[in-house]
């Protein structure tokens, strides 16, 4: 769907030439949610726009659905442009428009007329679940409410594509969950292709399929958000992971000391579980198997897009020989381990 | 007792009413307005025109670009500048070509017109600089030619400032019609001036003045009714 092939894009900022997005390679299959994930100035904003031409790339090439952006002329582009939808973190709705006009305008630039735009902005509006607040203007919503909007009208020309500019980083947490389901259920509805861009790993977490992980103009890790999740590669891939559990760390890390001191012979364990192993009764079994005692010091499960990923620290008590058995025991599960000093 | 007596003096050279021609009173208020409106409306037209021109061409690099926002905008500061008396005098050769003629209401137009659309064009800028970036961003991520960014996000989005720039250009344009009345274009300007300063009638200036009084006041009140009912922000 959409191939970026060795893309750069360089400014000329003062004279100082600053490389934005270095040599890129990325492939983003039709229907998948996909994230990029990055610090602000990593370039995954660049990167966004050059899928939709607002930037054009210094070198390299951008292909949407077989068909090359850079060398289509300024109108060709435009009308590429109808067919990839775009919404952003601040909504850029037009305040001087209400709700049903603001989704009616891509349909005005597309030409469509006046009976037929009315009929599919509604038809937007009931999609996105504001029937009620048709004829309100967008100082009238809140943020949440403004975000739908920004959606319906990115959808209004039956998008391939839907652009996401950290779409849900002026929302409360409340309100981004419920964005992020508007963004899954279309994409499951409508077939529509979503990249996001975020620096929040607990999107990507939520909704997407795939993921890349994007540092000063590179794509430094890249893959299924299951793999990256449960197996990150880069120091800065396994900082935005921690970053997501961040609430749930200070706690667990207290309550970690004080069982140190307690039980200053007990092994402090992390199990990762996924899928179908979330409900198996593992620490059961390999407690009764080598008849040692098991403390459980915290667990959560996290929903991803398509699989529930569950984490458990547990402290092993007993003597040595003991510990290292149920260690051993544990990787004959399909469960991942990790000992925490 | 002299005092009381310069007191009531006065007031009877204020209330002098059977001195005020009302006819003559109405024939000028329909020049002020005529010159007024006239004068608006070409000036809400050039400026924001010009207004534009300076908006597009203020960032753009091409030499085109600089070349045409330099002179527009040496232009528009040059007209700015000249005081409007000095203005219209200087301009009395072209507007001989143009109108036909240097005295009367429309031979007040072009020194109007070309002393406020400057002005009226920097406010139009300042206003389409105020337009919210990310909405532009968003037009152009659609497909908007610049044709469909100016008619329906620029202006549209602009449009209290827009509305606002004109009303303060018109009030200083009735302001403005004084003075060219004076030097020969008709209008209250010049009943005061004639009637009420060359022959001593303080009355006649008086009602002038509060003729005038009460077209800036409405003006002003339309223009203000306008803004909060198109603001939605």
């Amino acid at each position: 769907m959409i191939t970026l092939n060795k893309v750069t894009k360089t400014f000329l900022n003062k004279k100082q030439p600053f490389e934005a997005v270095k040599e890129t390679n990325l492939t983003i299959n039709k229907g998948e949610i996909y994230g990029i994930v990055g610090y602000s100035g990593a370039g995954k904003s660049t990167l966004l726009r050059m899928l939709n031409g607002l930037e054009r790339p210094s070198s390299g090439s951008v292909i949407i659905d077989d068909k090359e952006l850079s060398p289509l002329g300024k109108r060709e582009l435009r009308k590429e442009r109808q067919s990839i939808g775009m919404i952003f973190q601040h909504f850029n709705l037009l305040w001087s428009r209400t709700v049903l006009e603001n989704i009616c305008f891509p349909l005005e630039i597309a030409g469509v007329p006046k009976t037929e735009r009315i009929d599919r902005a509604r038809e937007l509006i009931s999609l996105v679940g504001l029937s009620d607040k048709e004829k309100a203007y967008p100082a009238q919503l809140s943020g949440g409410e403004k975000q739908r909007v920004g959606i319906a009208r990115a959808l209004a020309n039956d998008p391939k594509v839907l652009l996401c500019d950290e779409a849900t980083s002026a929302l409360d947490p409340q309100t981004t969950d419920e964005v992020l389901d508007l963004l899954a259920k279309i994409n499951e509805e409508l077939n529509v292709t979503i990249v996001l861009i975020t620096h929040e790993m607990e999107v990507v977490r939520k909704i997407c399929d795939r993921v890349a992980v994007m540092n000063k103009g590179n794509i430094v890790e890249e893959g299924s958000v299951l793999q990256v999740f449960r197996n990150p590669q880069e120091d800065i891939t396994k900082r935005f992971i921690r970053q997501d559990r961040e609430t749930d760390n200070k706690e667990t890390r207290q309550a970690l000391t004080e069982l140190k001191k307690a039980y200053p012979d007990g092994q402090i364990i992390q199990l990762f579980f996924q899928g179908d192993n979330v409900g198996s009764p593992v620490i059961t079994q390999v407690s009764r198997q080598c008849g040692c005692d098991i403390n459980i010091i915290q667990g959560t499960i996290q929903s991803t897009h398509n699989t529930p990923v569950g984490t458990l620290i547990i402290q092993v008590l007993g003597d040595q020989s003991k510990q290292e058995q149920a260690l051993e025991l544990f990787k004959t599960y399909p469960v991942q381990v990790e000992v925490i000093e | 007792m002299l005092n009381q007596l310069t007191i009531a003096g006065i007031l009877t050279e204020y209330t002098n009413f059977e001195t005020v021609s009302w006819d003559r009173l109405w024939t000028a208020t329909r020049q002020t307005i005529y010159m007024s409106a006239l004068s608006v409306i070409a000036v809400f037209v050039l400026g924001l025109i010009l207004g534009l021109i300076l908006y597009e061409t203020r960032d753009n690099q091409t030499i085109w670009s600089v070349a045409l926002y330099k002179s527009v905008s040496v232009m528009v500061n040059i007209f700015r500048s000249i005081p409007f008396i000095i203005l219209i005098v200087l301009l009395i050769p072209f507007t001989r070509v143009i109108v036909g003629s240097i005295t009367g209401p429309t031979a007040g137009l072009p020194a109007l017109i070309l002393s406020a659309a400057p002005f009226y064009a920097r406010l139009v800028e300042t206003g389409l600089r105020e337009v919210d970036k990310g909405v532009i961003e968003a037009a152009e991520a659609m497909g908007a030619s610049k044709f469909e960014l100016i008619m329906k996000v620029y202006i549209p989005e602009s449009l209290p400032s827009i509305i606002a720039g004109i009303t303060v250009t018109a009030i200083s344009l009735v302001g403005y019609t004084a003075m060219a009345g004076v030097i020969g274009a008709g209008g209250l300007g010049n009943l005061a001036y004639l009637e009420g300063f060359q022959r001593g009638r303080a009355t006649v200036t008086l009602v002038s003045t509060l003729v005038i009084l009460l077209i800036v006041f409405v003006i002003q009140f339309i223009g203000d009714r306008w803004v909060s009912y198109i603001d939605k922000r």
